[in-house]
């Protein structure tokens, strides 16, 4: 498929497919989460603890993405960076980060949030510590790497930069490790 | 009627649920549940052959099918060759994957028409509102662990019987 396809058929799922809730309380909500987080751990382990919310996320929601879309698996890692940007983070945030610094191999690539409904209206704590160590969106990275694994890709899920800690650009970098094998029943191979 | 049976693998090749209309075999299922859901139903079997032969044998007869169709494909690297469904003279088997690996399996009659929507519908209305978004839910179910969903099975019930070709 195309991705000018693809943005029609994204442009149609959020238009008429997908539940949707007030952006504010969708941001507080969140927000409260992360702040009770940073009271009862250490910035490293907030960042652990939203990663693993965001995976279990992912394992549900990459099956909600399937029954709606109506796609199959993608042929290549090119093609799903494309379907990640244009219809996973369109219905479900209604963004379309932008893919970008590709590596040489093709498997590793950057998508570029200009805007994350995640963190209107935040602040970082004032302390040092969280500019430097906390990823408020970590779940983001948590929810990829679920929903990937799910569909036998095994890749790591990371931030480089957040606006938030005074960035310019807030970019989550996606690492292909391996194509997981579909199981195959006992007895064949 | 021409709707036999109805079957979901999960992406670790388990049967997780069974549902038999019209018996398929005249092997007696290896193991009858307890049949704590009567209530539902007074016809076929649920998830009494999830551990059967039968079961075993159909999903590797789909397994081995959905291999050498995507084998005898020339554009094997762009487009997909995807198996649909096949028949035999006495049944036709309706076939359809989601990307997460989940198998929907239908048998009916060798005369019905494709049924892909409707192993379709049944994974975006039934499978994902009553199974993916139930907490209770495992993600993966564990090897012996079946859908035993009252919703999800009175659903399926209902939806399959609804359709014109089960009356047939």
């Amino acid at each position: 498929m195309s991705s000018k396809s693809y943005k029609s058929l994204s442009d149609d799922i959020w238009k008429n497919r997908v539940d949707k809730i007030n952006s504010e309380v969708f941001t507080l909500t969140y927000g409260s989460i992360v702040a009770q987080l940073c009271r009862d751990f250490t910035y490293a382990e907030v960042n652990t603890q939203l990663e693993k919310m965001g995976y279990n996320i992912g394992l549900r929601l990459v099956e909600e993405f399937f029954a709606k879309t109506g796609l199959g698996r993608c042929t290549s890692f090119k093609d799903t960076s494309e379907v990640i940007s244009k219809i996973g983070f369109k219905m479900f945030l209604n963004i379309t980060p932008t893919v970008t610094n590709w590596s040489g191999d093709g498997k590793q690539f950057s998508l570029i949030l200009d805007d994350n409904p995640l963190t209107d209206f935040v602040e970082l704590p004032e302390d040092n510590n969280a500019a430097n160590e906390l990823w408020y969106s970590n779940v983001l990275c948590g929810v990829l790497r679920g929903c990937l694994e799910m569909v036998q890709l095994d890749c790591d899920v990371y931030f480089v930069s957040d606006v938030l800690r005074g960035d310019p650009i807030t970019e989550m970098r996606l690492k292909l490790n391996k194509f997981l094998k579909d199981e195959v029943p006992a007895g064949e191979e | 009627m021409a709707v036999y049976s109805f079957w979901i693998f999960d992406r670790h090749c388990n049967c997780i649920y069974s549902r038999e209309w019209v018996a398929i075999t005249q092997d007696k299922p290896d193991h009858q549940q307890e049949q704590t859901q009567k209530n539902i139903t007074n016809t076929g079997t649920i998830n009494a052959r999830n551990q059967d032969h039968v079961a075993k044998l159909l999903f590797g007869a789909i397994f081995s099918l959905k291999q050498i169709s995507s084998k005898l494909n020339p554009q094997e690297e762009t487009t997909a060759n995807n198996l649909k469904s096949f028949s035999t003279l006495k049944y036709r088997c309706h076939f359809f994957e989601t990307g997460t690996g989940l198998k929907f399996c239908l048998l009916t009659d060798p005369k019905t028409e494709n049924m892909q929507f409707v192993l379709k519908e049944i994974y975006a209305k039934l499978y994902y509102e009553k199974i993916v978004k139930n907490v209770l839910s495992p993600v993966d179910f564990k090897e012996n662990e079946y859908i035993d969903n009252e919703v999800f099975i009175t659903g399926v019930d209902n939806y399959i019987s609804s359709l014109a070709v089960f009356n047939n």
